[in-house]
């Protein structure tokens, strides 16, 4: 209703006018410049080493993927005739002591991987930065009990950490992933709530509030897509981390129970014996092998994203950019000068 | 000087609900595992019911959660851990850490030693020469060390140095024992006993596990060292001692390794404390009887309480290191007001 009123009242401001700045605004530049900015970061992740690890993940991706049509053998089926033997062209990595192609396993170990390291993260993600925005928004006692429970998290080191958790709830897949998950929780919640401590300050989040806008609606309207830069960094690089911690917790029994005893780490320590270190080197050196590419892979990604959206780098305006700025400030201009010479308009308070 | 004992003891103060919140952590889980604690405490079900009443009685499991906790407590400032129960059954879990811990110890020494003299280096001169061959390897190598699981690591350099070119030995048993066992650190018992034998085989013993277990924490080191050093590099004093006339050498080593040190004093520092973590890993590859292969046989045992009072010991170990390097970071930088 006292929008209506408004209306009314400034029968003044030319409708028109006001409508092509506005239609301007929105949509015209902002897409522009946004689809150049796209662009520009894209053409930033042209580095030989960003490119690697690009590849690297859409490797794995579509290896764990691809598994059951490309794997020339059953990752788990026992073959006794065939145990031990070195790599060959039969057995590109060689067989294990129930002759099994440990080709084959590491093609199905990457879904585990995979599996593991982006639910984990993911989880990690969806507890985390709500707390910490949450805990930047409301502030005072609420914000600190919320981050020292975090330090209190951190005191651990973190694989440590993890096996407790994981002892807790029991060997599994799931624990694994719950324990990778808590473990990650605290460091989303730290940069989501810094992040969001700074965007805080900028004044359209003064202006959402002015408006009345709900608490809820900030924080996922207005804060969540302007702090996203820092945190896909960080998930891009704790991808890989997660991928290590799950090598860990099943080389030390807590990984995934059978039947996915492909699982890379878990290999290492089912393979891992004086006999295997001193005559069957293949069965240790493949899985390992494929744990740090897939972890290279995913560092290179990261650090390459986190180049890319740095942004000291940001992109100076081409000049088509430029050229549509000086036009809208000229409307702009023209619709101010409209303003002033309608004397109609009144004060609305 | 009197301000930074000031901020000492402020520091422990502020260290005191960290350290409970720990505990309460350890708590909770040896709380939220399955199955009633008194089949873990005396043997599964095997009891009969006048015992397990007992039992409940002495261990204070009838009491509410809460007070339940204040026991917990009590029993960790005597310095009571609890009783192992399947690892080496009614041993005190005290004395089994006590035993493990030195070894832990001069694992971690040697690693230490390997991420310092290695890794400030190859940061220096990989940003003294930046973008050269020198600084590309030692780039890729840094992000290759990043990318290595502790473990792996370790078993490759016993094929390839244990196996394959058998210089060193493959596990870690097998030290001669020196005449005086004081602090049950081989290197430093084999110096008090001046036993040259022992010093050796402590070296030649701990060099793979030592190497496999630093490389994570060198390669941080390296990659922190290299990009303060750049920064530094960029400061207007570099640029004032050029131009007064100093030697690259002396600009390099006189006036910016010492700057760009401090910021990787804390990295360093860090990773004294982590690489009590990866022990865990490295001791169990190499079998050497320290913390991490307690907690790691306690794990295939299922032996909860040995697994939770591991993980708090490294927890507080790991606490009170980054306390030494906060210290240390504020001694020397005289820059930061404590």
């Amino acid at each position: 209703m006292a929008d209506d009123d408004r209306a009314v009242k400034n029968k003044g401001l030319d409708s028109e006018v006001f409508h092509i700045g506005v239609t301007d605004l929105s949509s015209g530049v902002v897409e522009r410049t946004r689809m150049r900015r796209f662009l520009d970061f894209l053409s930033r992740l042209k580095n030989p080493l960003t490119i690697i690890g690009i590849v690297i993940v859409i490797g794995l991706i579509l290896a764990a993927v691809l598994a059951p049509f490309i794997a020339p053998y059953n990752p788990i089926k026992i073959d006794l005739t065939s145990k031990n033997l070195p790599p060959s062209l039969d057995h590109l990595f060689g067989t294990d002591g129930f002759g099994r192609d440990i080709f084959s396993r590491i093609l199905y170990g990457a879904q585990i991987s995979l599996f593991v390291g982006i639910v984990s993260v993911l989880g990690a993600v969806v507890v985390g930065v709500p707390l910490g925005i949450f805990s930047a928004y409301r502030g005072g006692y609420i914000d600190t009990l919320i981050m020292r429970i975090m330090d209190i998290m951190l005191a651990f080191p973190s694989i440590i950490l993890a096996i407790a958790i994981a002892m807790v709830i029991g060997a599994g897949m799931h624990a694994v992933t719950i324990a990778i998950l808590v473990v990650s929780v605290p460091i989303y919640a730290r940069i989501a709530r810094g992040s969001a401590l700074a965007v805080m300050q900028e004044t359209y989040i003064e202006a959402a509030r002015a408006i009345g806008a709900p608490g809820v609606r900030i924080i996922f309207k207005h804060i969540f897509p302007n702090i996203l830069a820092p945190i896909l960094v960080e998930m891009t690089l704790d991808i890989g981390s997660a991928v290590l911690s799950l090598a860990g917790l099943s080389f030390l029994g807590l990984g995934a129970p059978p039947p996915y005893t492909y699982d890379w780490g878990r290999m290492i320590s089912d393979y891992f014996s004086y006999q295997a270190v001193t005559r069957y080197w293949w069965q240790l050196t493949f899985p390992g092998l494929a744990i740090v590419f897939c972890v290279l892979g995913w560092n290179l990604l990261g650090d390459g994203l986190r180049d890319a959206m740095d942004p000291k780098l940001r992109l100076k305006l081409s000049k088509a950019a430029k050229k549509i700025i000086k036009d809208l400030k000229q409307k702009q201009h023209a619709l101010k000068r409209s303003f002033k010479s309608n004397k109609k308009v009144e004060v609305v308070n | 000087m009197k301000g930074l004992y000031a901020y000492i003891i402020r520091r422990l103060i502020l260290l005191i609900p960290v350290v409970l919140g720990v505990m309460l952590i350890t708590f909770i889980l040896m709380h939220s595992i399955p199955g009633n604690p008194v089949a873990y405490l005396g043997g599964s079900g095997k009891l009969p019911p006048e015992a397990v009443e007992k039992l409940v009685k002495i261990y204070g499991l009838d009491q509410p959660l809460f007070i339940q906790f204040f026991l917990y407590l009590a029993n960790l400032f005597q310095g009571n851990l609890g009783t192992s129960i399947s690892v080496n059954p009614g041993a005190n879990i005290t004395d089994l850490i006590v035993t493990a811990f030195p070894h832990t110890v001069e694992l971690t020494i040697y690693s230490a030693i390997i991420m310092i003299l290695v890794g400030i280096p190859a940061g220096v001169i990989s940003a003294k020469k930046r973008n050269s061959l020198t600084d590309n390897v030692t780039r890729v190598g840094a992000l290759i060390g990043v990318s290595m699981p502790v473990f792996w690591l370790g078993i490759m350099l016993q094929i390839i140095f244990g196996v394959v070119f058998p210089i060193f030995p493959i596990l870690w048993a097998g030290i001669h024992e020196p005449a005086v066992k004081v602090t049950g650190i081989y290197l430093i018992d084999g110096f008090i006993s001046l036993d040259f034998r022992t010093i050796v085989d402590s070296i030649m013993h701990y060099a793979l596990p030592a190497i496999a277990l630093g490389a994570l924490s060198l390669s941080i080191v390296t990659r922190m060292v290299r990009s303060s050093m750049l920064e530094v590099l960029g400061e207007d004093y570099i640029r004032t001692a050029r131009a007064k006339g100093c030697s690259e050498n002396a600009t390099i080593y006189r006036h910016a390794l010492r700057n760009s040190l401090i910021p990787a004093t804390t990295v360093i520092g860090l990773q004294i404390g982590g690489l009590l973590g990866g022990a865990v890993l490295t001791e169990t590859v190499f079998a050497i009887p320290g913390i991490g292969r307690l907690i790691t046989d306690a794990i295939m045992r299922s032996d909860y309480p040995l697994v939770m009072a591991g993980v708090l010991f490294i927890a507080i170990i790991y606490i009170l290191s980054n306390l030494v390097v906060d210290v240390l970071y504020a001694y020397l930088d005289p820059r930061i007001r404590y």
